[in-house]
């Protein structure tokens, strides 16, 4: 199923090619998390890549603006300047190690073959909600503030992204997860829709006033309204301070944005 | 407005270049600032520009006279421009400040190292590492005077400190290439190893019936294995591998892969030497016949 443009989405992809140099590939990607996920090109890429599901619905319009949010971000900061957070092997061991006896706990019970994708998941999960969610928080800014025409897609899209995080606040979640897990994923989740719903006038939290993720929530969306510098350099800053403020700010390493290996895959 | 934690960031991930774009756009909003004249002073000097770090590390050190990292970054820069005097003064001059300068320990340890006086090289370094135990430097340093002062073990023990913090880096790949000299040198020092030339025999039984892919596959599994250490004096370690079922002394696959890689590529320089028992190994080899006797 082809992708039906919607009004402003051609004039930002036209920018995207008068900004960053390089136009943008659609790619039919179906088993793809989300609806759609950039690949920015590198130097010797012609162009950037959008994957996107073959079956989707008209939010990916929304979602094709918000990748070039990103792209737009990241071609304004100085070639020699741009870092991308990355993970291997070493380190996934590392951080998983600090969190071994509440793994084992949770794991003890489940079938063998399950465990290992499981803890995948986990760590995978939590490390792109911290390295997305705070440049996600500006990106939507800007689209509420300068694409009206795209509000309702967006508010489409941000309440599809708001039940799915519900599942964090479930008893069955719970039990599940470890608790640095839990926590982390639940506290950036409140900072995040806090901010947002403030932004595009919605409450998107009410689902948090009784839980423990509160407090913390608040503290992290106000530190992230008064310090966020609005640039790449900026996101990534916010992304570290989120980390530490998680307690997960050894679970990745950064890099300039050429050094990553060839699969890398921006999602967002 | 760019902020300093920013450029911090750009030089832990080793982009120097945009760190030094960055600070000097700071240095020029706060010219005064400690962090920002030591950090510059440090790209300049990762850039290959030690004229451009010595001044702003001086710059540095006349605001900040008691700052004990400036003066090692300062002594860093002089001895890329290969005056071991002035750096050796400035180590010192950090140590005096703070003695338990990691840093200026582990390069006065190795100035000391390259006046061939490992005593007080090793002194230096083992303090340094003892202070920093995360510092790949200074166990690499470590592991490279033990091995030039003979003592291989200490040596071997300390290369795989290095590698095990972090795999990635070139200090990491030296520490390799140092650990395979190590055993070849334990190989050889007890001669002939007639238990090696048994172990060639058998893997030229075992590689006999196999695909030249199958033996390159498991030849360079060993190989790989390899790279992270493999103790070949110690029949009691035991490895397995994925591509061959069982577990195998160090000796073993080191034979296995010697006769491997010279079944693929004759020519190819393996890095470690059994040509003797190889060829003792094809000997007995070619004079087997199928029905198990052997012609005299």
């Amino acid at each position: 199923m082809d992708i039906q443009f919607i009004d402003p989405v051609p004039t930002v992809l036209e920018e995207v090619k008068n900004v960053t140099g390089k136009g943008i590939e659609f790619i039919v990607k179906d088993n793809l998390t989300t609806y759609a996920a950039l690949k920015m090109a590198r130097k010797d890429m012609p162009s950037h890549l959008i994957y996107y599901k073959n079956k989707h619905d008209e939010i990916i319009n929304h979602l094709i603006v918000h990748e070039c949010g990103h792209l737009f971000r990241i071609f304004k900061c100085p070639e020699n300047q741009r870092l991308m957070p990355y993970s291997d092997p070493r380190i996934k061991y590392k951080a998983l190690k600090t969190i071994e006896n509440e793994i084992t706990a949770r794991t003890d019970t489940l079938q063998e073959d399950h465990i290992a994708p499981l803890i995948d998941l986990w760590y995978n999960g939590l490390i792109r909600q911290v390295t997305n969610l705070p440049p996600d928080i500006m990106i939507e800014k800007w689209i509420y503030d300068q694409f009206p025409a795209l509000r309702p897609l967006q508010l489409k899209s941000l309440k599809k992204q708001h039940s799915e995080s519900m599942a964090g606040l479930t008893e069955t979640v719970h039990r599940m997860t470890p608790p640095t897990i839990l926590f982390a994923t639940n506290v950036m989740n409140y900072a995040f829709f806090r901010i947002l719903g403030l932004h595009v006038g919605r409450n998107f939290v009410r689902e948090y006033s009784s839980t423990r993720y509160i407090g913390k929530g608040k503290e992290l969306a106000s530190i992230t309204e008064r310090n966020y510098t609005d640039s790449h350099e900026g996101d990534n800053v916010m992304i570290d301070k989120w980390a530490t403020f998680v307690n997960i700010s050894d679970w990745f390493k950064w890099r300039g944005f050429e050094d990553l290996p060839p699969n890398y895959l921006q999602t967002g | 407005m760019k902020d300093i934690n920013y450029a911090l960031m750009l030089i832990k991930a080793h982009k120097f270049e945009g760190a030094k774009d960055v600070l000097e756009e700071l240095h020029q909003s706060d010219p005064g600032n400690q962090d920002i004249l030591y950090n510059l002073g440090m790209c300049h000097t990762e850039l290959d520009d030690p004229e451009k770090a010595i001044e702003t590390l001086s710059e540095c050190i006349r605001y900040y006279p008691h700052y004990s990292n400036a003066y090692v970054a300062l002594g860093f820069a002089y001895s890329r421009l290969a005056d071991d005097e002035k750096a050796k003064d400035h180590f010192l001059r950090a140590l005096e400040i703070e003695p338990s300068n990691p840093y200026a320990l582990r390069n006065l340890g190795g100035l000391y190292i390259k006046e061939n006086d490992y005593e007080k090289g090793i002194q230096c370094l083992e303090k340094s590492f003892s202070i920093n135990p995360d510092d790949q430097q200074a166990a690499y340093g470590l592991g490279y005077t033990y091995f030039h002062t003979g003592k291989l073990d200490k040596a071997d023990k300390y290369f795989k400190i290095a590698i095990d913090l972090d795999k990635s880096t070139k200090i990491a790949g030296m520490a390799k290439d140092l650990m395979r000299e190590i055993a070849e040198i334990s190989l050889k020092a007890k001669g002939f190893r007639t238990d090696a030339m048994f172990h060639c025999l058998s893997a030229l039984h075992f590689f006999k019936d196999k695909t030249s892919e199958q033996v390159r596959q498991i030849a360079f599994e060993i190989g790989m294995k390899g790279r992270q250490g493999m103790d070949v004096n110690n029949p009691d370690k035991k490895y397995t591998l994925d591509s061959m079922d069982g577990s195998f002394t160090g000796l073993q696959l080191v034979s296995y892969m010697y006769v491997g890689f010279k079944m693929i590529d004759p020519k190819l320089d393996i890095g470690l030497d059994l040509s003797e028992e190889y060829k003792q190994a094809i000997g007995l080899f070619s004079k087997e016949m199928p029905h198990g006797y052997t012609i005299h």
